[in-house]
């Protein structure tokens, strides 16, 4: 592996994560989640991650928190730029098998 | 007695045909109202998936259409993307002449390059770009939003559509809104199925909102499957943009086969293929066959496009079906029901490049590409069938409209784009030219109270709505999903049946989240029954809908929709033949490359 990838953090690194503090129990990080991902704990008046293993990372959930009490972890944060259609394929070097 | 609000057009759902929509009418009318069951945009298919190749740029790099007829012609007679030949002719005419337009307006609404942005990105934002910039525009325009409402029923007078019922989220409060107009733009039910990549709302709402008004649907057993969708145990089933897995993977079999060639008519344009069958409209398709065939429309980049002579967006149905039957044949993974996308080729410096590696991808990014391959398996994305609505999305109801996926004949954000925009107008104008219907109140709190009773049960095991969601997802992809038979179709309506039977009436809900729920579970349910039951009638192979039993494509009889209607709470199946205005198809039966293996 190269330094460049040594660098990144791996896919089992992402973490979700809630700060009890700062969150308002609005349930928006629930809500916006594709993936269910988050439970609603009524009693307690707080949110679970239950599912973290589907987390698409599409950030959705920390979008639509409204305190920034919603964190994932290791995310790229990258904006992927639009690109010409022209650039997507066509890799030097890689010739499909015969 | 129910609050009530009012409004000029009330338009339901919040993907891109539910905001152009409302941004639309606005034009027409000062009072529009949009409201979504969750909040504005993140739940819809539209932020999932596809960017913008659903929309233009995509097809129009494959195909450099000439004219709109051109664009038209290749939508019908193309192997596109979820079936063959029975796209609505009509409604394929209007996108193909509109969807150039409608596209470069998503500028205005500050869409920043709406040609531009192709399928790269981390799974769940690949449309973001389309849809975050449409949410803010809505919002901060005069268009009244509200978020966390879900609509349960639409509320009908004789023939008219007077409003709908809901209840918010964060209150349990329910609510009547009247309207001069509605629209309907819910999306589609692709999460009746285990294997899917649809947010998880995408329960089917409005097909069953609108099948218990009366309106007809039509090819619901036509879904949408992808092929690029990730198969590994321990990774969500996210989908693989075709502009990853296509240009850099190749498909294996668990032999190393490349079997996709046994299923995909190799060196050979597909469109080519299919162009003999057609009876007429010959100088329009010859035309379209020279441009087709012209080696420029190839990418001789593309290694897919070079193995195998054809664009392959047009074939992800083929290979969708390709890779179910290598499983059922014994020859895919022997862990997980998949098949292998074999990356190993990729250098270093391109599976860690920006933007175009893997590594955008993020779940993927560090994978051990050199020795692993990545597991994967059709999943379901969307629905083609839905309610019948003209191409100027009315309904067979006054005052309703429906556009996006809610509707038949849509296999792309194209579709939702154009008919949005319509849909619009059309209700706008409506509008505009009726007053406020009287809506009975009393009787639309009636129709709240079984929802209301599920609020009151007390908490069991069958009637969970997570747990019954669960059931009906696991048994619709096990019966009902990319390879059907007369068999397993039924066993998935008995087994539907059973859950109506057994889970339905014991659901509860102690939250008005968990009623939201329980009431997409019963959603499913019906839409479940509508796929089976659909499927059940049609009796060939087609596009994805794939018939172990009936392994031809039948264009002697099969060029037909089938109808869906509600008589009396009875699902009433016919099936009537398509309005061939512009093609018409040879009737005979055609044989489906790899159906009648062994």
């Amino acid at each position: 592996m190269s330094e460049k990838t040594k660098s990144w953090t791996r896919v089992d690194q992402f973490e979700v994560t809630i700060d009890r503090e700062k969150c308002i129990f609005c349930m928006n990080c629930f809500e916006a989640c594709p993936q269910e991902v988050y439970d609603i704990d009524y009693e307690n008046k707080k949110i679970d991650v239950v599912l973290p293993k589907e987390c698409l990372i599409c950030l959705h959930c920390e979008e639509a928190c409204p305190t920034g009490a919603v964190f994932i972890k290791g995310a790229i944060r990258k904006q992927f730029k639009p690109t010409p259609v022209k650039d997507m394929w066509g890799w030097e070097g890689i010739k499909p098998p015969e | 007695m129910l609050k009530e609000i009012t409004t000029d057009v009330l338009v339901i759902g919040s993907g891109i045909a539910g905001m152009r929509a409302a941004i639309q009418a606005r034009k027409y009318v000062p009072d529009v109202t949009i409201v979504d069951k969750t909040v504005f945009g993140r739940q819809t298919l539209s932020s999932m998936a596809g960017g913008t190749t659903g929309l233009v740029e995509g097809y129009w790099s494959f195909t450099h259409p000439q004219s709109v007829d051109e664009f038209t012609a290749f939508h019908i007679i193309s192997n596109a993307f979820a079936v063959t030949g029975i796209r609505e002719q009509e409604l394929e005419y209007v996108a193909a002449k509109e969807v150039v337009v409608r596209q470069d307006e998503l500028k205005e609404y500050g869409v920043l390059n709406p040609r531009g942005q192709k399928s790269y990105g981390p799974p769940g934002r690949v449309g973001w770009a389309n849809i975050g910039p449409m949410v803010e525009y809505v919002k901060n325009s005069d268009i009244k939003c509200i978020e966390k409402l879900m609509i349960t029923d639409l509320i009908r007078e004789g023939d008219r559509v007077t409003g709908v019922i809901g209840f918010y989220m964060d209150t349990g409060n329910w609510v009547a809104i009247k309207a001069k107009s509605t629209v309907l733009a819910t999306g589609g039910g692709a999460e009746v199925y285990k294997r899917n990549n649809t947010p998880v709302r995408a329960t089917g709402d409005g097909f069953v909102m609108a099948y218990r008004a009366g309106v007809q649907l039509s090819m619901m057993e036509f879904i949408l499957f992808d092929a690029w969708i990730c198969a590994e145990p321990d990774l969500p089933n996210f989908w693989i943009p075709p502009s990853y897995a296509r240009t850099l993977g190749v498909v294996l079999n668990k032999n190393g086969e490349q079997f996709l060639k046994n299923y995909i008519p190799t060196n050979t344009n597909f469109v080519h293929r299919e162009l003999p069958n057609l009876e007429w409209g010959q100088d329009l398709v010859n035309r379209f066959k020279g441009v087709v065939e012209d080696p420029a429309t190839l990418d001789p980049d593309d290694p897919f496009h070079q193995r195998y002579g054809a664009p392959v967006i047009d074939l992800v149905n083929t290979i969708s079906r390709g890779m179910a039957m290598e499983v059922e044949k014994g020859r895919g993974d022997p862990e997980v029901p998949s098949v292998y996308l074999d990356f190993s080729r990729v250098p270093e410096e391109v599976w860690l490049s920006e933007p175009k590696g893997v590594q955008g991808l993020h779940l993927l990014r560090n994978h051990d590409w050199k020795n692993k391959p990545v597991r994967m398996f059709p999943g379901a994305l969307g629905n083609f069938g839905g309610c019948i609505a003209n191409k100027d999305c009315e309904t067979s109801l006054k005052g309703l409209f429906a556009a996006g996926e809610v509707t038949y004949d849509v296999d792309s954000l194209r579709h939702s784009n154009v008919f949005g925009v319509r849909a619009g107008d059309t209700a706008g104008h409506y509008a505009q030219k009726h007053e406020l219907p009287d809506m009975d109140v009393e009787k639309a709190a009636e129709l709240s109270k079984q929802w209301k009773e599920i609020m009151e049960r007390e908490p069991s095991d069958e009637g969970d709505p997570r747990k019954v969601k669960e059931l009906i997802k696991n048994l619709m992809w096990k019966e009902a999903g990319v390879l059907k038979t007369k068999e397993s179709l039924e066993k998935a309506l008995a087994g539907l049946d059973k859950i109506k039977k057994e889970n339905l009436p014991k659901l509860w809900a102690k939250q008005p989240r968990q009623l939201r729920e329980a009431i997409e579970a019963w959603n499913l349910v019906y839409v479940g029954e509508m796929i089976a039951r659909s499927a059940l009638m049609r009796e060939e192979t087609r596009g994805t809908f794939n018939r172990l039993d009936y392994p031809d494509r039948d264009d002697a009889y099969w060029i037909r929709k089938t109808l869906i209607q509600n008589e009396d709470g009875e699902m009433k199946m016919s099936s009537e033949p398509l309005d061939q205005p512009f093609f018409r198809w040879k009737p005979q039966k055609v044989k489906v490359k790899g159906m009648d293996q062994e």
